[in-house]
C-alpha cells in the first residue's frame, strides 16, 4: 500500500507500532519517541474533536519550534482539519493577512515568545479576522475527550486527498502566497527526496529550521515522520553548544544554514569533538577535510513551498558527472519539469526559460485563487525561477524571473554575475540587482571582501571576469553578510539593497 | 419577448445580453440580483413563491443564524428538501457565508442518507420534515441511530461523525423535539450575529471557494461527490445561458431535482445568473401541473421528456392553453407549432455532474439534415473535447469511437475522497467514460457508456449502434449490453420493450441484414416498459437487467 493512503495520520500509527522506541523528535535536552509521540496526539485529537475540530476546520499554528508544536500539529491532522503554521516573527498585520487568506477557525498560540505578546496581538487584529472562532494558549489546550468512539471515526475518515496545511511563503517581495498541500502531495513529496538527501529509517538529523516555514515544516518534520527518521532540533545556540549537541546526540546528518556550518567548523570547540557520527551527506564545512567535497562536485538541492520542499536533487555523498557540475540534480519522482518560453512553449535542452512543473507532488492550490489562474491548461505551475535542463535531464538554476533586468537592451541576471563575483578569490559573498541610475537600470553589487579589496579593485578584477553590461556600475562594501537587508523570513529584501546600492559609490571610470 | 407565432425566433447577438462583470461568488450574485429585480419571482413551486428580494432577505437571516451556530467558509451544509422555496433560501444561506452546500437526494434511504452525510463528511443538515410519503426525521432517525431530537444538541455519532447539528422545517410546536433540532432555531439565533457581521464574513467569500458537491446518481458505482467552485460554476452557467438564449425576459420549466446538476445548475443556478424566472411543480397528478403552467406560462422548458410523458394523458389536456412554451426539449408538452416535426433531427446535448451541467452541444435550434441525425454538437465554451481509444490513449481519427475526454476551467474541482492524480490525466483531461464519435464537422455522436461497450470475441460493439438499428428496422425500444460469456468473454444481448410477443427468428434475419455477424444479438428477452429495472434516478438498472439475462 502507497504510504501516503491513510494520510498523516496512518502514518503516525504505523511509526509508533513500527518504530515505537525510536525518538520522533529530539529538542534541546527533551525528547519524544514514535509511542510517546502516537498516544499524545491521539489525546490532543480526541480533545480537539471534543472542542469541534473537523474537516472543515483550519488551525492555525503561532508557536516556537519544539515538541510542542509537532504535538499539536499532528493532534490537528489526525481529527481532519487543516494545519494552519504562522511565523512567530509576524507583526500584526501580516498576521491579520495570513489569518484572513487561511480563513482559520482556530488558533493555537504561545503566549509570549522573545519579548512578544502575541496573545495581545491576536487580541488587537481579532476584530477583522470573523473567521476566527476559538483561541487556546499553547500552555491550556482541551482536555476533554469527545465522546467515545468519535475521534477515531472522524480520524478513519482522513484521506490522501484531504488538505494537510496551508504554508504561506513569500517571494522576494511578493504578498505572502497561501499554498494548500494535501496528505498525499505532501508525503509523496517528502518521499521522493529521502534517497537524494541521504535520510534513511533511524537517522539522526539536524534541521534547526522552523517549523512555520516550509524548510523546517515540509523538509524536517514531515521528511523525518516519512522516513521513520529522528529530528533534532535547538533552540538558539552558540556553534559550541550546537557541536555539543551534534555530539551527544550521535547526529549522522547536518542540514543546518551553510553559514551556521562555517561558524561551527571556525569554532575552537570543534576540533576536539567527536562527530564521527556525522554521513557524508552533511553540510562540506562541518565534514573532516578528507571527505569533504571538491567545491562545486555536489548538487545544490532545490525546491520550494509549492513543491513541499526539494523537488530536485541528486545524492549528496555522491559527486555529479562532470557535465552536470552546477545543476541542481534531477527533477525527483513525481515532479515533471518543463522550461517555457515566454509563450507558455517548451523550450528544449540547453535553452533557458520559465520553470515549470507538475505531478503529483505539486501543491493543490494557492487560497483565494481559481486554479486555471495558478496552473496551465496542461497543469504546469510557472515557477518564477529561471533555468534550462541539459541533455541528460539536469536542471541548472540561472535566478528568479522577476531579478532578471535589461542594461541596454541586453539580458543580465543577477545569479550570473554573483556567481562569477564568488568565483574571484577578493569575494566572501555578494549580493547583486539592479539599480536605478538616471531612469536606466545598471547592476550594482554589496560584497562582502574576502580581504581588504577596495571598490576599485573589485570593479577592475570584475571586468576581467564578466562582459562590460554585466558589470556591476554601483557597489557597496559591507563589513559582513549580517549588513544584508533581509525581509523576516531570512531572504534578501530586494528594495532594502536597491537603496543601499542606490546611494553607493561609482568605482573609478565607471560610467553609468 | 419572442413573438409567440414563431416557432424559433432568429438568433443573433443582440438578443443576448451578456453581462460582462457577472458576480463570481454566490454572495455578490444574491445581492446584485436582489437589487436589479426586487420583488420579481425567483422560483413558483406550485402554490409557493420566492421573490429575488425574499431570496437575498430571508437567506440572510438563516445565514445570520448559521453564524450563530459556529458555520463559516468551509463548513459542509447538507440540504435536504424538495424543490420548494426552503431549498433555495437554505443553499443561499450556507454558500453566501462560503459554507459549501451539499444538496442530499430526497429519494435516499436510510442507508444512503447515512453514507451520503458520512462520505461529504457533512458538519450541519438542514432538511424539511416531510415530502409526499417520505417522513425525513423518521428516515433520519433510521440513518443515524445516534439521533435523539428530545435531547439537546449536538449530535455525536460514530456514523456520521463530523455531524453535529440537524436543523428541521416545520417541526415547531411538537413536545418531543427540543428547540435546538428545528430550522426556526437558526432564526430565532440570528439575532446573535448583527449585520456588520454576516457582512465581514460575506467580504471574505472568494471565487475559488468551493461552492456545493452535488453527488453523481450512481447508475454504475456509488454515488461520488463533486465539488464545484463559486467563480467557476456561475461562469459556466452564464456561458450555458448565452448559448440557449436564456435572459431575463424567460421563465423556464423545469421539473429536475435541484439535489442533481440539471436542477442545481442547468435550472436553478442558471436562472438566477439569468435574472430568470423559474417555475416547478412537485404535484404527482397531470391537472396540477397543467394549472401551473397555465397560470405562470413559462416560455422555455428543461428536463427529461419522461418527467413529463404522462401529462398529455390526462383529459383536461386538450383545452389548455401552453401556448407561452416556445422553446426547449420538453416536446409532449410544447405546443404543435413549437415542437420539431422529428425530434431526432434536433442537436443533443451531453450534461454531466462532472462539467457542472451541459459539456457538448451548440445553440443551434434549427433542424439538422439527415446525415447529422443524433448530433450533440460540439464542445461548450471554456471546455476542450477529445476522443481517445479507450485501451491504448490515443487520439481518435474522425469517425472512430472512443472516450470522449474532457478540459477547462468549468469542469469540476474534483471528487470528494479522491486525489486530482486519480481522476485527471497528467495533461488535466478528465476521461468521462462515455463513447462518442467525431466526424469531420466536429459534430459528437454518442456510442453509450465506455463501460457498456460490448467486447465478443475480441471485437467491439456499440449497444447504442444495435438499439439504433433495432428501433430503426423494427420499431422496438431496446436495451443492448453484453452478458458473460465463458468463451466470447461476452455475448450481445437485447432486451426488447414490447407488451406484445415478438418474432425473435425474423427480428435475427433482419438484423443480420443490417449488422455485422459479430454485432448480432445472441440473446433476447422481451419485457413490459413497467418490467425494465430502474434506479431510483429513473435510470437503467444495468446490473439487474443483466441478471435478468442470467436468470433466464
Amino acid at each position: 500500500m502507497a504510504p501516503e493512503v491513510g494520510g498523516i495520520p496512518g502514518l503516525l500509527r504505523a511509526r509508533a507500532t513500527g518504530s515505537a522506541g525510536r525518538a520522533a523528535l529530539v529538542h534541546d535536552d527533551a525528547s519524544i519517541t514514535y509511542a510517546e509521540l502516537g498516544a499524545r496526539t491521539r489525546d490532543l485529537a480526541g480533545a480537539f474533536a471534543g472542542a469541534g475540530l473537523t474537516k472543515s476546520s483550519r488551525v492555525g499554528v503561532l508557536m516556537p519550534n519544539g515538541i510542542d508544536w509537532a504535538v499539536v500539529a499532528y493532534a490537528v491532522s489526525r481529527t481532519g482539519a487543516t494545519l494552519v503554521p504562522l511565523s512567530t516573527l509576524l507583526r500584526p498585520p501580516e498576521l491579520e493577512a495570513q489569518l484572513r487568506q487561511a480563513s482559520v477557525t482556530h488558533l493555537v498560540a504561545v503566549p509570549r515568545y522573545r519579548n512578544r505578546f502575541h496573545l495581545d496581538e491576536i487580541a488587537e487584529v481579532r476584530p477583522r479576522v470573523p473567521s476566527l472562532r476559538v483561541v487556546w494558549t499553547a500552555d491550556d489546550l482541551p482536555s476533554d475527550p469527545a465522546p467515545r468512539g468519535i475521534a477515531e471515526a472522524l480520524e478513519e475518515r482522513v484521506t490522501a486527498a484531504d488538505d494537510l496545511a496551508i504554508l504561506f511563503t513569500s517571494g522576494s517581495r511578493g504578498v505572502p502566497k497561501g499554498v494548500i498541500h494535501t496528505h498525499g502531495n505532501a508525503i509523496r513529496a517528502a518521499a521522493s527526496g529521502l534517497d537524494a538527501r541521504c535520510i534513511g529509517p533511524g537517522e539522526r538529523i539536524y534541521i534547526p529550521m522552523p517549523f512555520f516555514w516550509t524548510g523546517g515544516f515540509a523538509s524536517g518534520l514531515i521528511t523525518a515522520l516519512v522516513a521513520g527518521a529522528t529530528l533534532l532540533i535547538e533552540s538558539e545556540s552558540t556553534p559550541a553548544e550546537t557541536i555539543a549537541f551534534l555530539e551527544r546526540e550521535r547526529a549522522t546528518l547536518f542540514r543546518g544554514w551553510p553559514d551556521q556550518a562555517a561558524r561551527i567548523a571556525a569554532d575552537p570547540a570543534f576540533s576536539s569533538a567527536d562527530l564521527s557520527s556525522l554521513g557524508p551527506g552533511s553540510l562540506p564545512a562541518i565534514q573532516p577535510p578528507e571527505q569533504r567535497p571538491t567545491p562545486g562536485t555536489r548538487a545544490n538541492t532545490f525546491g520550494m513551498t509549492e513543491t513541499f520542499g526539494p523537488y530536485c536533487g541528486s545524492r549528496l555523498d555522491t559527486d555529479l558527472p562532470p557535465s552536470a557540475r552546477g545543476s541542481c540534480g534531477k527533477p525527483f519522482d513525481g515532479v515533471e519539469v518543463r522550461i517555457l518560453d515566454d509563450n507558455g512553449h517548451e523550450r528544449g535542452p540547453g535553452e533557458q526559460g520559465e520553470i515549470a512543473v507538475r505531478g503529483p507532488n505539486v501543491m493543490r492550490g494557492i487560497v483565494g485563487r481559481l486554479r486555471s489562474e495558478i496552473f496551465t491548461r496542461d497543469g504546469y505551475y510557472r515557477t518564477g525561477d529561471l533555468g534550462h535542463l541539459d541533455a541528460d535531464g539536469y536542471l541548472f538554476y540561472a535566478g528568479r524571473v522577476d531579478d532578471m533586468f535589461k542594461v541596454s537592451g541586453a539580458t543580465v541576471y543577477p545569479s550570473e554575475v554573483e556567481a562569477a563575483l564568488h568565483a574571484s578569490p577578493l569575494v566572501a559573498r555578494a549580493f547583486v540587482t539592479n539599480v536605478s541610475d538616471n531612469g536606466a537600470d545598471t547592476v550594482g553589487a554589496a560584497v562582502v571582501p574576502s580581504g581588504d579589496a577596495t571598490v576599485d579593485d573589485l570593479y577592475a578584477d570584475a571586468r576581467e571576469r564578466l562582459s562590460a553590461f554585466k558589470v556591476p556600475k554601483r557597489w557597496a562594501v559591507l563589513a559582513s553578510v549580517d549588513d544584508v537587508p533581509r525581509l523576516a523570513t531570512g531572504k534578501v529584501d530586494k528594495t532594502g539593497l536597491q537603496a543601499l546600492l542606490t546611494s553607493a559609490p561609482r568605482p573609478t571610470g565607471a560610467t553609468p | 419577448m419572442f413573438p409567440t407565432e414563431e416557432a424559433a425566433p432568429p438568433m443573433t447577438s443582440e438578443t443576448v445580453r451578456c453581462e460582462d462583470d457577472l458576480p463570481l461568488t454566490v454572495t455578490a450574485l444574491v445581492h446584485r440580483r436582489a437589487e436589479q429585480y426586487g420583488t420579481k419571482r425567483l422560483v413558483v413551486c406550485d402554490d409557493e413563491s420566492l421573490t429575488y428580494v425574499e431570496a437575498e432577505r430571508d437567506s440572510a437571516e438563516l445565514a445570520r443564524g448559521l453564524l450563530a451556530v459556529g458555520a463559516g467558509k468551509g463548513t459542509r451544509v447538507g440540504l435536504l428538501f424538495p424543490n420548494t422555496p426552503a431549498f433555495v433560501v437554505s443553499w443561499l444561506a450556507a454558500t453566501r457565508i462560503g459554507a459549501v452546500a451539499v444538496p442530499l437526494s430526497t429519494f435516499s434511504t436510510a442507508v444512503e442518507l447515512a453514507d451520503l452525510l458520512r462520505r461529504a463528511d457533512v458538519d450541519m443538515l438542514l432538511s424539511a420534515r416531510s415530502f409526499r410519503s417520505h417522513d425525513y426525521v423518521e428516515t433520519l432517525g433510521r440513518a443515524i441511530p445516534e439521533l435523539d431530537l428530545g435531547a439537546p444538541a449536538p449530535l455525536w455519532s460514530t456514523t456520521v461523525p463530523s455531524l453535529r447539528r440537524v436543523f428541521v422545517s416545520d417541526i415547531h410546536g411538537d413536545d418531543a423535539v427540543v428547540d435546538d433540532w428545528q430550522l426556526d432555531e437558526l432564526r430565532r439565533r440570528a439575532g446573535e450575529v448583527d449585520d456588520d457581521v454576516l457582512a465581514a464574513v460575506e467580504a471574505e467569500v472568494s471565487p475559488a471557494d468551493p461552492m456545493v458537491v452535488v453527488h453523481t446518481s450512481g447508475s454504475t458505482s456509488a454515488p461520488k461527490g463533486v465539488v464545484h467552485g463559486q467563480g467557476p460554476l456561475l461562469r459556466h452557467q452564464q456561458n450555458l445561458n448565452e448559448r440557449r438564449h436564456f435572459t431575463d425576459d424567460e421563465i423556464l420549466f423545469a421539473n429536475s431535482p435541484w439535489f442533481w446538476i440539471g436542477g442545481f445548475a442547468y435550472a436553478l443556478l442558471g436562472s438566477m445568473v439569468a435574472g430568470g424566472g423559474l417555475v416547478c411543480s412537485n404535484a404527482s397528478d397531470a391537472a396540477t401541473v397543467l394549472d401551473v403552467l397555465e397560470r405562470e406560462r413559462p416560455t422555455m422548458t428543461n428536463g427529461f421528456a419522461a418527467s413529463v410523458a404522462h401529462i398529455p394523458d390526462d383529459p383536461t389536456f386538450a383545452g389548455r392553453d401552453l401556448s407561452s412554451m416556445r422553446r426547449g426539449n420538453l416536446y409532449p408538452i410544447m405546443p404543435a407549432d413549437a415542437r420539431p416535426a422529428d425530434p431526432g433531427l434536433r442537436y443533443n446535448m451531453l450534461g454531466m455532474t462532472e462539467a457542472g451541467g451541459v459539456c457538448l452541444g451548440t445553440e443551434d435550434e434549427t433542424e439538422l439534415p439527415e446525415e447529422r441525425r443524433g448530433s450533440f454538437g460540439g464542445p461548450v465554451t471554456g471546455l476542450e473535447s477529445r476522443i481517445v481509444d479507450p485501451d491504448t490513449g490515443v487520439a481518435c481519427a474522425p469517425g472512430e469511437v472512443g472516450v470522449l475526454q474532457l478540459r477547462g476551467p468549468f469542469l469540476m474541482e474534483g471528487y470528494l475522497g479522491r486525489e486530482r492524480l486519480e481522476v485527471f490525466d497528467a495533461d488535466q483531461w478528465y476521461p468521462t467514460g462515455d463513447l462518442f464519435h467525431v466526424d469531420d464537422a466536429g459534430h459528437h455522436y454518442f456510442h453509450g457508456r465506455a463501460g457498456d461497450m460490448i467486447k465478443t470475441g475480441g471485437a467491439n460493439v456499440s449497444p447504442r449502434e444495435v438499439e439504433g438499428v433495432i428501433a430503426e428496422h423494427a420499431g422496438l425500444r431496446s436495451h443492448v449490453l453484453g452478458i458473460d460469456d465463458p468463451t466470447k468473454g461476452q455475448v450481445v444481448a437485447a432486451a426488447l420493450l414490447s407488451d406484445d410477443d415478438v418474432d425473435l427468428e425474423q427480428l435475427r434475419t433482419m438484423l443480420r441484414d443490417h449488422l455485422s455477424a459479430y454485432k448480432v444479438p445472441r440473446r433476447y428477452l422481451v419485457l413490459a416498459d413497467d418490467e425494465v429495472p430502474m434506479m431510483s434516478s429513473g435510470k437503467l438498472d444495468a446490473r439487474a437487467l443483466k441478471d435478468r439475462f442470467d436468470g433466464a
